[in-house]
């Protein structure tokens, strides 16, 4: 295709070198780097003006003098960084690194200006220490996607003024920023629905310890922050237990409570009853109350005598102070628990049509269990047909599977 | 004939580090879809807008306050704006939906109110 009138022929990549080469020439071949960024940020500002504004009559001179522009800015950027050599050297080098930097650059990296996922890949590269592919596999997403949202947020962070943590009234929304984004990694790595075991595992690791770093600090050490670490400890401790010998998936009420790390249990319980010491509630109180109830029954070999009324009410707090579709999936199987499955089966299919759950495999197989539980396994077994169907580890898949068999056989 | 504004907004950066080759490509399939609407007489305006000279302006507490850029907590800003004429919002949205911005990021499709202000 020969180029729309107006538009010069490979002018970008004919021009690219000549610019690329002019500026390095001055710059010396070392910084080819900036002569490179300059130079992209020129195309970025042509696509930006050119189609509405035309393209200029001397387009090769206009994308040089815009490059050149760039890397002036750029070199400036540099010599500010330059004034603070004598800063660097004065760092004592006995000294610790300090975990005052490490909070603020997490204040940093969770901040609400960046787009969530960008969020969660910063904080994971600058402070959890993952690779870009580690990343990648942990969060689902493609090398490239998460390599091209770390670069943008890294543009981000130059303009983003100085290393400190902000000011004490901006300073419980910047938190609340930094507890979705650990809520959001620990979840990440507790569904597991793919990816690298390993890396997924340490996801949960890394939000806990992240959390615990809020804690240690008293302008961060709020009771939602407490909140949520306590709920990410007393879900965590069941991590060792949620699969067999055969890294099948196992269900709650399936679990060998002998498996579930008590010293864990512990902590949370106590992180969490720190937390209820204010008037403040939270919806990371409420879910982490519902973690307790869980672990806290104490038949180590079933669910009977689990509080579900308790879970119930706690489950309703949770809707109102965060109504996700989720939530009131989880809040439908503790309604089944306390009225019966075919109640629940009524609160669920409420949610049927709800598209943010749309591919959530674990809507129908909550309808499927109920069916199951409810006595009607025909119905049950075409639930979990389509949860089958929908994405998931290849060990969910597995105990779906297992769950239909069970249902054909009980439907003969 | 009713006039539809289509809001480009650009994701973050999108479009930086694209190759040369890459930018070529661009720069082309946008100026084809302006000149293709422009000779069925469809294209009325297209402008884009600046980043660096913008300033937000606003009354706090009464009184007059005005920031730097664009809305910086948005994550897609406005980079410009081209008005099409077309029959309704279905065909406006066709028109829109061919071009190759939406790479990049969405194109809010909006009509132009013609007696005053429309719903």
């Amino acid at each position: 295709m020969s180029a729309p009138a107006g538009v010069v022929e490979h002018l970008f990549r004919h021009s690219a070198g000549q610019i690329v080469a002019t500026l390095a020439r001055t710059l010396g071949p070392a910084r080819l780097d900036l002569a490179e960024e300059a130079l992209a940020d020129a195309m970025e500002q042509a696509l930006r003006t050119w189609p509405h504004n035309g393209v200029p009559a001397n387009a090769k001179g206009w994308l040089f003098r815009a490059a050149r522009n760039r890397a002036l800015d750029l070199i400036r950027r540099e010599q500010t960084l330059r004034a603070k050599l004598p800063l660097l050297a004065e760092l004592d080098h006995d000294a610790e690194p300090g975990g005052d930097a490490e909070l603020a650059m997490i204040l940093l990296c969770c901040h609400p200006e960046l787009p969530l996922a960008s969020q969660v890949a910063l904080t994971l590269k600058t402070v959890g220490g993952l690779g870009v592919d580690e990343i990648a596999s942990a969060l689902l997403a493609k090398h490239a996607t998460v390599a091209q949202r770390l670069a943008r947020a890294k543009r981000w962070l130059r303009d983003a003024g100085p290393l400190e943590l902000p000011p004490a009234d901006e300073l419980p929304e910047r938190v609340d920023s930094v507890l979705s984004v650990l809520y959001l990694l620990f979840n990440e790595g507790y569904d597991a629905t793919s990816g690298d075991e390993a890396v997924r595992a340490e996801l949960c690791g890394e939000a806990i310890r992240l959390g615990r770093l809020l804690l240690a600090d008293p302008r961060t050490d709020l009771p939602r922050s407490r909140a949520l670490v306590g709920l990410l400890l007393l879900q965590a401790s069941r991590l060792p237990a949620r699969v067999d010998d055969d890294g099948d998936v196992l269900l709650l009420a399936e679990q060998d409570r002998s498996r579930w790390d008590t010293a864990m249990i512990a902590e949370g319980t106590r992180t969490f009853a720190a937390a209820c010491t204010g008037a403040e509630l939270s919806a990371y109180h409420v879910e982490a109350a519902i973690a307790l109830c869980h672990v806290s029954s104490a038949d180590p070999h079933g669910t009977d005598d689990t509080d579900w009324p308790r879970i119930l009410d706690l489950y309703d707090r949770l809707v109102e102070l965060r109504p996700s579709p989720v939530a009131w999936l989880n809040r439908a199987i503790a309604v089944s628990m306390v009225h019966g499955p075919r109640r629940g089966i009524a609160e669920l299919e409420r949610l049927e049509d709800d598209p943010r759950l749309a591919g959530y495999r674990l809507l129908p197989s909550a309808l499927a269990a109920l069916w199951m539980r409810a006595g009607e396994p025909g119905r049950a077994a075409a639930y979990y047909r389509a949860a089958v169907a929908m994405p998931g580890s290849e060990p969910q898949r597995r105990l779906l599977r297992r769950r239909l068999a069970e249902c054909v056989a009980a439907d003969q | 004939m009713p006039r539809y504004v289509g809001f480009i907004r650009n994701v973050d950066d999108s479009r930086t580090g694209l190759s040369p080759g890459e930018a070529q490509r661009t720069l082309e399939a946008y100026v084809t879809w302006s000149d293709d609407l422009e000779r069925q007489g469809k294209l009325v305006l297209s402008s884009g807008l600046s980043h660096s000279q913008s300033r937000v302006v606003r009354l706090v507490d009464g009184s007059l306050a005005s920031t730097d850029g664009p809305h910086t907590e948005a994550t897609e800003v406005v980079g410009g704006f081209i008005v099409v004429e077309a029959d309704d919002l279905d065909q406006a949205e066709k028109l829109f939906g061919t071009h190759p911005h939406l790479r990049f990021g969405p194109i809010e499709v909006r009509k132009i109110g013609e007696n005053g202000c429309e719903a």
